[in-house]
């Protein structure tokens, strides 16, 4: 049985330095070790740390991960995205309540258990799957979770609950320079120090790398510009918040090629999402072995004054945070709310210095290309888009996971690879991105063409059967797909309660206006007004129910329907993992 | 000229929260609160497509709230209400909220009335740098944010807010209201009764602006 003990408030406050800005690390582990964070705890934070309690209450009640009221001992929050839906999370949920006696969002009478939801925990690929205690379980059906009602009744504490519910394949399909090759820890930097600073911009430049988090923006140019710009410290922060519902590859990264992401990101900070704990003590000990290795710390690899470490700062459940600004405020123990730009973080970002912040995936490919030269990098993907990228893919096909493909691949080359030929609707880059119908699938996966150089990732293969006698899903059905970015976030909900109530008429804002509206890539900060986002020649992306009347009034594509089989009974894993030169050349 | 605003003043920090104020600057939209005006920059303001996005906003922010303008004691003074008029709003075509938010009548001076409150954080502004007391601050997220104060209780009483204090008077709406003075000029004879809002855009402004 998991006691929770009365935490040691002090004991917490001075491992985070004192410091208000580690106020999210605090609240985590007051979190951690009570249970709650109860009202009295934030006055006494309050007093240790000199700052006013309102402003440690407006950061404690930010994050979905704190609460002030006990959620017993055993905490089960289940991933809710639209691929956990298809995958029928809502009636596992409710088996599981109904095999431990209980109602949702409701503490168990005998304080032992409470269930909820949570947002996407990125293991769509593994559909469904929960959180207990903070702990992934993916891949879940009857038998897991007897076993999991079982062990809670029996009061086992988590930590010698079989290790294989926990476990959590890569899922990685086809390989790429990015993860198939092997790749000495060290080897990147040695590099860079043999070719100088200067150079290594040169040659990053040379790779026309462009960010892998979403808006595109040029590497090189970033880094160049942060270098510049005056500052008592620069610091480098790793974004590894990934919210967006329907992608997992910066799990994947992290979870086995952590080096290639460390060796890019060479000082600073790392901001793992709250979901990714169980990542914390395999990313520690990867920092330590560098850290052993002299590849972090004081005078790496021997050179005087290249002096450089890496902290990992936990989320706690807040999609918002995987905007730059707000992942920088929630760094600083705020609330995550994204700043007013400009300035923009190269010139005043954590701590108001000048911040880098780029994604798990570009830490990975600079190092690649610090290892390998520019040119190389270039040779793969379009001339805009260099390079590999990795797409997760999840949702109704045969073989869910990462595919590393060279930018340019067509939609229908992947629905081939993942074993969706027949899919009549594809949401590329998430529930924010576009859903495009199959006479769409010739497009392109780069910044030029799909979608508008926003997100790329996570394309979710889906609603594949829907003439076969099955019902589409509720949650695809238009008004409930709809998103409305950028809107300061609290409106989002007044958009989609109009959507509910007006049927498919969008919310009166009009949505036929030119592009400048929407201009800003991953905008939380700026504003984008636009429930529905119009690309010139191509659908008007919110209407995902026009995407699905198309598919089935074409004669071959009949030939394909099969009746609609639960993602749960599909064979697992069995293609061996490929490279990705099948594509040929793009 | 007026650039429609509800969050912003003169005396504070620009805060950048209402969305109000976007203006293009150069072909991007950006704050015109949060952004510097430079040489050779081409800022368009009053165009038809931008005052439609703030129509939207406004009814965004009277569906997200509980705003019963006829039974408000801030109606005639209220820039919520002044800029709507001024925006040309005539329904909050959303479908309301009504949400269930807190009055705190707790304080003996000072009322709390969270049902129109916008979040535009001037009050909080106004007590952490003017006042020193950080009484106020934004708690939660998304649909659930809501004004919270600086007392274990959560009550206004048990803070050091004083009726004195800027940030008793500068809610842009009816939010935060000092008791015993309701009503003192009757609704039809107050600022906004007279002018529109491009006249007086800061409230406490004692004469209308003429240019």
């Amino acid at each position: 049985m998991i006691e929770h003990n009365v935490c040691d408030l002090p004991g917490i406050v001075a491992r985070w330095g004192k410091d208000p800005a580690n106020m999210v690390q605090i609240l985590r582990d007051v979190q951690e070790s009570c249970g709650t964070i109860p009202s009295d705890t934030l006055d006494q934070l309050a007093r240790l740390l000199g700052v006013p309690r309102v402003r440690i209450e407006a950061t404690a009640s930010f994050y979905h991960f704190f609460h002030a009221e006990s959620h017993g001992a055993y905490e089960i929050l289940f991933s809710d995205n639209i691929i956990d839906h298809m995958a029928g999370k809502e009636a596992l949920k409710a088996y599981l309540c109904e095999r431990l006696w209980l109602e949702p969002r409701k503490l168990s009478e005998d304080g032992l258990v409470y269930v909820d939801d949570t947002a996407d925990i990125g293991l769509a690929d593994q559909a469904p799957s929960m959180l207990v205690n903070g702990h992934a379980v993916p891949s879940l059906d009857h038998t897991r979770l007897d076993l999991v009602a079982e062990l809670i009744r029996a009061r086992k504490p988590l930590a010698d609950w079989p290790p294989m519910l926990f476990e959590i394949p890569d899922n990685i399909r086809l390989v790429g320079p990015l993860t198939g090759d092997p790749f000495a820890p060290g080897a990147a930097l040695q590099a860079t120090l043999a070719r100088g600073s200067d150079a290594t911009l040169a040659e990053l430049d040379a790779a026309n790398l462009r960010g892998r988090g979403g808006a595109g923006f040029k590497t090189a140019t970033k880094w160049a510009s942060c270098r510049k710009a005056e500052g008592d410290a620069h610091y480098v922060v790793c974004n590894a918040d990934e919210g967006e519902p329907g992608t997992f590859k910066d799990r994947v990264l992290l979870n086995s090629h952590a080096d290639l992401v460390f060796e890019g990101a060479k000082q600073g900070l790392i901001y793992l999402r709250g979901e990714y704990k169980n990542l914390l003590e395999k990313l520690k000990s990867v920092l330590a072995r560098r850290r052993e290795k002299g590849l972090l710390g004081n005078s790496i690899l021997g050179e005087a004054g290249f002096d450089f470490d890496i902290e990992i700062h936990l989320g706690a459940g807040a999609y918002i945070c995987g905007e730059e600004s707000a992942l920088i405020e929630s760094l600083e123990g705020k609330p995550g709310k994204p700043r007013n730009r400009p300035p923009f973080p190269d010139r005043c970002g954590y701590r108001n210095q000048p911040t880098v912040v780029n994604n798990v995936e570009t830490f990975a490919c600079a190092a690649r290309i610090a290892e390998h030269g520019g040119a190389a990098f270039a040779a793969l993907g379009t001339p805009q888009s260099t390079g590999s990228k990795l797409i997760s893919v999840s949702g109704d096909c045969e073989r869910p996971g990462i595919y590393e493909v060279p930018f340019g691949v067509t939609v229908q080359q992947i629905l081939i690879e993942c074993g969706a030929e027949d899919a009549h609707a594809v949401q590329v880059s998430g529930p924010s991105g576009t859903c495009i119908s199959y006479r769409e699938f010739d497009r392109r996966i780069a910044f030029e063409d799909l979608p508008h150089g926003r997100r790329l990732h996570g394309v979710l293969a889906r609603a594949r059967h829907v003439r076969g006698g099955a019902q589409l899903h509720p949650l695809l059905r238009p008004r409930e797909l709809r998103f409305l970015h950028a809107v300061p976030r609290r409106h989002l909900a007044a958009a989609q309660h109009h959507g509910q109530a007006g049927g498919g008429q969008g919310f009166g804002l009009r949505h036929e206006r030119d592009e400048e509206h929407h201009a800003h890539p991953a905008g939380h900060g700026a504003l984008r007004p636009r429930p529905h986002r119009r690309q010139p020649g191509g659908a008007d992306h919110g209407e995902v129910s026009r995407c699905l009347r198309e598919a089935p009034e074409e004669a071959g594509f009949r030939a394909g329907l099969r009746p609609r089989r639960r993602l749960a009974d599909r064979a697992p894993h069995h293609r061996p993992r490929r490279r990705m030169g099948a594509f040929g050349h793009v | 000229m007026f650039i429609p605003h509800l969050c912003h003043h003169p005396e504070f920090k620009p805060h950048g929260s209402c969305k109000l104020y976007l203006v293009n600057i150069g072909g991007r939209l950006g704050a015109a609160c949060t952004n510097r005006a430079a040489d050779g920059m081409k800022v368009e303001s009053e165009t038809e497509a931008l005052n439609a996005d703030r129509r939207a906003l406004t009814q965004m922010l009277f569906v997200e709230g509980n705003h019963i303008c006829p039974s408000c004691e801030k109606s005639g003074n209220c820039q919520l209400q002044a800029v709507a008029y001024h925006l040309g709003m005539m329904t909050p075509h959303f479908t309301h909220f009504y949400p269930a938010r807190d009055v705190d009548a707790s304080h003996p001076d000072v009322l709390l009335e969270r049902n129109r409150c916008i979040l535009c954080e001037l009050c909080v502004r106004a007590s952490r740098d003017v006042d020193g007391k950080n009484v106020f601050g934004i708690g939660g997220r998304g649909i659930k944010s809501r004004l919270i104060v600086n007392s274990p209780s959560g009550r206004l009483a048990d803070t050091n807010m004083s009726v004195t204090d800027r940030a008793a008077e500068v809610c842009p709406t009816g939010a935060i209201l000092r008791k015993r003075h309701g009503f003192t000029v009757p609704i039809g004879k107050r600022l906004y009764d007279h002018h529109d809002i491009a006249e007086v855009p800061v409230a406490g402004m004692k004469e209308p602006r003429r240019d």
